[in-house]
């Protein structure tokens, strides 16, 4: 991929995950900062030491909810640094994957179900949206434009409780859909804004071209112009999946205990929150919760990093 | 740069852009085609924002109980109340609290770190990761975590207790549950920061600092001089998102102190969904709901001024 | 071709609402005639919800024309659940443990005409307007000091104290003696101890007090500043176990159960605990003093497990079919009674040493000694918000705060939420 277009949304991202010899503008760039051997001894040092104290404060939590969710309550709290063999157990693990509580497979499901339709649905509400916006010259447009932008200074969660009674009267309220209408509206502001920004860097020949050959707008836009769209849709796909993942508010209240429906975060409150002090209950769920998250950001950091900049720096 | 305001650019389109015209009898087919394509956005983000939003005025007037749909309108006494009600004050001065002091704690650690990390290599790409992994976990999750580690019995106080120190009360003494809620935060928070800190320092061109370099400059004076006043955009972009987002924290408070001990680690928007569901007062909670939306708002929009200012001084 | 991928998009998306929505709602008629009377519950450590749909099973058996659902409000609880599912127009028919108030009255069924509900215990205390909303099946009491037996004759103690400053000489023994006087804990029980302490007196002294404190015509520091002051002082001079508020109400009960404290305030139901524990210390249980003077102390009580029907229940007599049932039923009454560890006078079932100490405690009650606890009920209720202050105050006092300040903020909580 290398057009022009497809790389500027993600320019931050490539100069930022760049790897030596990466891309030219990297390796340009190595030349010219002053490289590290110009440094005294001194300052290295001091760096290293202040990294690599920084580095341990972010990795031992890590570590110690890695080791915790195989030990008994007595071995965490009296050596919690360490694990050892004789000790070391697959029970309690064992116990929060059938937790009657917490379903961790169908908590699964039902989560990466969401995070596919809120994705799919923003998509296909967002982006013609986004293309009229972008390629429209009246008052109206803009007044659409700044009508969505005006989203991204409302908190979801001061309006839930009005949502909860719009919900009611379409009577979606503990459904799966109200869930999902909630959850793609309140992505639609940031993805409209990247959409269209992003619109406004694709040239009109394109558009001018396709309709030459007499196609309508809509299939023009969806044929020629949304596959043109790849990089800053998948900046959008990257900020929705994390933040329909990690929601917790929205579904607690929107998919209430007469739905029976738990995603990873409120399966995780349902399971730990009275029994926060029974670390083998929490340790073990906590481990559960972030696994697929944290394996899927190593695989797709690059990705991750470059959406969430992208949709930083733009939205 | 991408980030060119939304209007300017629009304008600048129109006056440009006048080929259109050309093709008179596909207008209308075009027109109906465009409003086809913008109305389901329209629609669903209309009822589940621009609805809601009116609504939390108006039952922010009423003393809606959420037991039934009968309430009376009582004009502004939900205003008055939160306006004097010593639990919203006190979660309202220790949401600013949080917002503040979080944000100049993120920031600072975010842009300190990024100029140790900003440069390529295997070892840098490897430590932002590690600085930067907490901010894809659920704040929920985040403050479970925490609470586990640094409950009177857990892992932090256990090695305490190992070097012979006293047990800290990081969660049972209301001073230091409020700086333990801050760090919490700042911890799971400042890997973003760095990131977007890396991405404005990898956007100034490097010719300045060859140029630097070369009269002499220390990597401290050429980071003071050239990398800060480079990267005044990307400071705004990270004050206005740190700011605005630590002023709805909730999740990660209720999932490490749950709002105490004594009510001292309430923030306004555990204070508003405590108000609104616990206690069935939603006409509160949504008259706190509506203060909340205009301090972001006016907040959000003053620093979005201000960013204007910083990009235009750079770009001139 | 672009038409159809649209039509496709908006076949997937309308198939994909239909067929969630289909399998997300509950409740409502099933075709057959058979109807479906959801019951929301509270579900603890020791109401299941396995232990909820054994419960209703044989009343399923008997009406094989109703189909009883367990509705589990998870953390939240009924009481903050109920609200919000109404306002989702979700109601469920039956909820448990959500005892009337004035503003939940109107949302109710008027349980007046059925002599299930009018000679339920505790009936007369909870009606509002003179009309019963609710029906229980046993009283759940609170004002009472479960002590470890060992601790006390460790500290040659030998008659239970019968006043609040016999109890702060006890405690002062049991210091001497090397035992952690008090076990609390932090989330919900902190303010346990101090009620338990107060509420004797302050009832007793103020017969009307929750209403009076409700229309601003009393102080809480007034009132209650005594008590405050008093645990205060225990807590300074260390009768409390100094963790407090690092510790659960789980933890708690273990710690006690594990004789790690000498007195422990609770509601009856720990008497369903120590049954349940392996190897529990030696524990017998006492009612809650009141200060010296004091004629006749008031004990804290409440209905166990009280049932009401939703207005907006469209199967009100099945669901009142299946209350009659919950609170007649001498199997479905002994089976709740004893899990929780309630009581109702002439049903006696299996207990242990403990349980016969309480049973005694309340034989030896009358009636109009009964006083509600933390918000209040019926007509004896304190502002929204009431439990969780003074909650909240008194973990400040665990945390060192002074007498005086907390009398301050509960003065002005009141103030503000008054009137």
């Amino acid at each position: 991929m290398s057009t022009s277009l497809q790389d500027t949304p993600n320019l931050g991202a490539e100069a930022l995950l760049a790897q030596p010899g990466d891309a030219p503008r990297a390796t340009r760039r190595r030349g010219g900062r002053p490289a590290s051997e110009r440094r005294s001894p001194v300052a290295a040092i001091v760096r290293w030491i202040a990294l690599g104290a920084t580095a341990l404060v972010m990795l031992i939590p890590l570590y110690v909810l890695v080791i915790s969710a195989f030990k008994p309550q007595e071995e965490i709290v009296r050596h919690p640094l360490e694990i050892s063999p004789t000790t070391f157990t697959l029970e309690f693990l064992g116990n929060a994957v059938t937790s009657s509580k917490f379903n961790v497979i169908a908590a699964y499901g039902i989560t990466v179900l969401f995070v596919v339709l809120v994705n799919l649905f923003c998509i296909l509400l967002s982006a013609p949206v986004a293309y009229v916006i972008a390629r429209g010259r009246r008052k109206w447009h803009l007044a659409l434009l700044l009508l969505f932008v005006s989203g991204l200074f409302i908190p979801g969660q001061v309006t839930l409780i009005p949502v909860v009674f719009v919900l009611r009267v379409l009577g979606l309220i503990n459904t799966i859909p109200g869930f999902i209408l909630f959850e793609t509206a309140a992505t639609l502001p940031v993805t409209i804004f990247l959409f269209t920004a992003y619109l406004r860097t694709v040239p009109r020949d394109i558009d001018e071209a396709a309709a030459l050959d007499g196609a309508g707008r809509i299939r023009t836009f969806w044929a020629c112009i949304f596959p043109i769209m790849r990089p800053v849709v998948a900046t959008v796909v990257v900020l929705n999946s994390i933040g329909v993942w990690n929601d917790f508010v929205s579904p607690q209240i929107i998919l209430g205990p007469g739905s029976g429906i738990y995603t990873v975060t409120t399966g995780v409150y349902a399971a730990v929150g009275e029994f926060s002090t029974d670390y083998t209950v929490v340790f073990p769920t906590l481990l559960l919760a972030i696994a697929p998250i944290v394996i899927f950001f190593i695989i797709m950091q690059r990705h991750i990093i470059g959406g969430l900049v992208a949709g930083a720096t733009k939205g | 740069m991408l980030t060119d305001n939304a209007p300017s650019a629009t304008v600048r389109a129109a006056v440009i852009d006048t080929g259109s015209r050309r093709r008179p009898s596909v207008r209308w087919g075009d027109r109906l085609a465009g409003l086809a394509m913008a109305a389901p956005a329209v629609v669903v983000f209309v009822a589940m924002f621009i609805v809601p939003m009116i609504l939390a005025f108006v039952l922010s007037l009423t003393d809606w109980n959420g037991y039934s749909l009968r309430f009376d309108f009582i004009g502004l006494e939900n205003y008055r109340f939160a306006f004097r009600n010593p639990r919203t004050i006190d979660a309202a001065v220790f949401t600013a609290v949080i917002a503040v002091v979080g944000t100049i704690l993120c920031n600072a650690l975010g842009l300190a770190l990024a100029a140790l990390v900003s440069a390529p290599g295997r070892a840098n790409t490897v430590l932002r990761t590690i600085f930067f992994y907490p901010y894809i976990i659920s704040a929920l999750i985040i403050g479970f975590l925490w609470s586990a580690l640094l409950a009177p019995h857990g892992a932090v106080n256990g090695v305490l207790a190992g070097l012979g120190a006293g047990p800290v009360p990081f969660l049972t003494d209301p001073a230091f549950a409020k700086a333990t809620v801050i760090l919490t935060i700042v911890w799971a928070h400042f890997g973003f920061n760095m990131i977007l800190y890396i991405a404005g320092i990898k956007s100034v061109p490097t010719e300045f600092y060859e140029a630097a370099t070369v009269d002499g400059a220390s990597r401290w004076q050429q980071f003071r001089s050239i990398t800060v006043p480079m990267i005044a955009p990307v400071v705004t972009v990270n004050l206005v998102l740190t700011l605005v987002g630590l002023l709805k924290v909730y999740d990660v408070v209720l999932a490490l102190t749950d709002g105490g001990p004594a009510a001292s680690t309430q923030t306004i928007v555990y204070q508003i969904l405590k108000d609104s569901f616990a206690q069935s007062r939603l006409g509160l909670g949504a008259a706190q709901s509506v203060v909340l939306l205009v301090i972001t708002a006016a907040i959000g929009l003053a620093v979005t001024f201000a960013r204007r200012g910083a990009e235009r001084k750079v770009t001139d | 071709m672009i038409d159809k991928r649209k039509l496709v998009a908006v076949g997937a998306l309308a198939a994909v609402g239909l067929g969630l929505a289909g399998c997300a709602t509950g409740g409502g008629d099933e075709g057959d005639g058979k109807q479906t009377v959801s019951l929301l519950v509270n579900v603890t450590p020791n109401l299941t919800e396995e232990w909820w749909n054994d419960l209703v099973k044989p009343f399923e058996d008997a009406n094989p024309d109703i189909d009883v659902t367990i509705q589990n409000p998870g953390a939240e609880g009924v009481a903050a659940a109920v609200p919000r599912l109404l306002a989702a127009g979700e109601a469920p028919d039956v909820v448990e443990s959500l005892p009337p108030s004035t503003e939940l009255a109107p949302e109710l069924v008027d349980l007046s005409q059925y002599d299930w509900a009018t000679e339920a215990p505790l009936a007369e205390q909870y009606t509002i307007d003179g009309k019963y909303y609710m029906a229980g099946i046993g009283l759940q009491v609170q004002s009472l000091w479960f002590y470890n037996k060992d601790a006390f004759a460790a500290a040659g103690i030998t008659e239970t104290p019968t006043t609040v400053e016999e109890l702060g000489a006890d405690l002062a023994k049991l210091k001497e003696a090397g035992w952690t006087g008090i076990q609390t804990g932090g989330d919900w029980m902190s303010s346990y101890a101090l009620q338990t302490v107060g509420l004797p007196t302050v009832i007793a002294d103020n017969p009307d007090w929750y209403q009076k404190m409700s229309a601003g015509e009393l102080t809480f520091s007034k009132t209650y500043g005594d008590s405050v002051k008093e645990y205060a002082d225990w807590i300074a001079k260390g009768y409390v176990n100094d963790d407090a508020l690092g510790i659960k109400y789980t933890d708690a009960e273990q710690n006690f159960l594990d004789g790690k404290a000498a007195l422990y305030p609770m509601g009856s139901w720990f008497v369903a605990s120590e049954a349940a524990a392996t190897d529990p210390a030696n524990i017998g249980v006492f009612r809650a003093p009141a200060f010296e003077g004091t004629d006749q102390p008031a004990m804290g009580a409440n209905i166990a497990s009280p049932y009401v029907i939703m207005k907006e229940s469209k199967h009100q007599d099945a669901a009142a079919k299946l209350v009659e049932y919950l609170v007649t039923d001498k199997d479905a009454i002994l089976n709740q009674l004893k899990v929780d560890g309630n009581y109702r006078a002439g049903y006696d079932y299996e207990m242990g040493d403990l349980g016969t100490e309480l049973l005694d405690i309340v034989t030896n009650t009358p009636d109009d000694a009964y006083t509600p606890t933390g918000q209040g009920y019926g007509e004896r209720t304190l502002p929204t918000g009431y439990s969780t202050e003074i909650n909240a105050q008194t973990q400040a006092l665990l945390g060192g705060t002074s007498a005086d300040d907390v009398d301050k903020a509960m003065d002005d909580w009141f103030t503000a939420n008054v009137g």
